[in-house]
């Protein structure tokens, strides 16, 4: 099976075949995030201009600066937040919490069923990291990253003083790396 | 460890960018399955636009140069240059019609579709799309997940349009299932209140049937 970055580089020659397989490992976390955030009915104009601007930008990604799923989840996340701030603050807040809460919701589900179900599916070895960071620091991270939202405005929103939240997302981040590095070491 | 900036998630990239696989696999939010077509056709009419048209229109400027120097070289008048230079473009645009006009109409901003779905839903059901524009007469038609057509029975789409029904063109799909074609409407941005795609025997003269997949 081609990797990721070897599939880019074919997308860059104008390869359709391989800009489907990229489609089909990807556009569900696109797709995912953006409806939680700007709602599924403008979820799927997301995805296809996520997608088109990897079609059209691949030809820039270069695997010797970092993998491909860093790159394209940039651009994602640029294009989406840039999506969502178009929408109210509250209304952006609302939805960076839900994607929280929802998180959340799976991270103590793993720690009900010590994650013997759980850790059979896509995106476990992210939960796992997540399970691994208290959840004050899981909840900035999440609300910066998938909302797009200021340290100042998750100090708002928490009612929390602005030097607590940044020390959660400094402490959050530190923890998501060291975690994600020991189970990917476990992994071999 | 290495204190960083606590506002530069940047620097964390390669960590967050695993986040969104942790969303995708609990998310209630299901990606709807007749995305992908929609999206890989898109990609398609933006590459396949890039590179044939400046490869044409250079052509064609080649060709008109070469006219031109030609017309010079040998006392031709310059009328007769141009007027050669304008059948070689319509050659050249000829040879390439057939999918351009398809990417020109399903890949422009300003594109009308309508969905065609089958009347019992499902993953595998058949569907259909239609794609217009408010500037322009051609219009594409195409549907997936067709079983494939008897012998002497193709799949008819039937439109209607200001309360008349006709017949825009049959499909016989490929073995993947999916087919289109492009027809002219006989004017510009049509507009269709309802369609149907509908199997019928070859050279059906109305609808009749149940439609496969249907648009009202």
């Amino acid at each position: 099976m081609p990797s990721d970055e070897e599939l880019a580089a074919a997308v860059a020659r104008g390869d359709v075949d391989a800009f489907a397989a990229l489609y089909d490992r990807f556009a569900a976390r696109v797709y995912a995030w953006s409806a939680h955030l700007v709602g599924p009915s403008d979820a799927e104009d997301v995805v296809q201009e996520v997608f088109l601007r990897l079609w059209a930008k691949a030809r820039q990604f270069d695997p010797s600066r970092g993998r491909f799923v860093v790159w394209f989840m940039a651009i994602a996340r640029h294009h989406l937040i840039g999506v969502a701030k178009k929408r109210s603050t509250e209304r952006r807040l609302a939805a960076a919490a839900e994607i929280e809460e929802l998180l959340s919701r799976i991270v103590d589900q793993r720690a009900d069923t010590e994650g013997e179900a759980i850790d059979r599916v896509r995106g476990d070895a992210v939960v796992r990291a997540l399970a691994d960071i208290p959840a004050e620091q899981r909840r900035v991270l999440v609300l910066a990253y998938f909302g797009g939202l200021s340290q100042s405005a998750i100090a708002r929103l928490l009612s929390e003083p602005l030097g607590t939240v940044k020390k959660r997302t400094r402490l959050g981040l530190q923890k998501l790396r060291t975690a994600l590095a020991s189970i990917q070491g476990e992994g071999g | 460890m290495k204190d960083v900036d606590p506002h530069d998630l940047d620097a964390y990239a390669r960590e967050l960018a695993t986040l969104p696989d942790a969303l995708a696999s609990r998310s209630p939010h299901r990606l709807p399955p007749e995305l992908r077509d929609r999206v890989i056709a898109a990609a398609r009419a933006r590459g396949a636009a890039r590179p044939r048209f400046p490869r044409v229109w250079a052509l064609a400027s080649a060709a008109a140069v070469v006219l031109l120097g030609a017309s010079l070289a040998w006392g031709l008048s310059l009328n007769r240059a141009l007027a050669d230079e304008r059948t070689l473009l319509a050659q050249l645009a000829g040879s390439a019609a057939g999918q351009e006009t398809v990417f020109e109409v399903v890949g422009a901003a300003n594109a009308t579709k309508v969905f065609l779905r089958a009347p019992v839903g499902g993953s595998g059901a058949p569907y259909g799309q239609v794609f217009t524009r408010p500037d322009s007469s051609q219009v594409v038609a195409m549907a997936g997940r067709l079983p494939a057509a008897p012998g002497g029975q193709s799949y008819h789409l039937w439109l209607t349009e200001n309360g008349v029904t006709s017949l825009a063109g049959t499909i016989t799909p490929n073995e993947s299932g999916f087919g289109y074609f492009v027809f002219d409407a006989g004017h510009r941005g049509p507009a269709y209140a309802s369609a149907r795609l509908i199997l019928q025997p070859n050279g059906s003269i109305a609808p009749s049937g149940t439609p496969i997949a249907s648009f009202q």
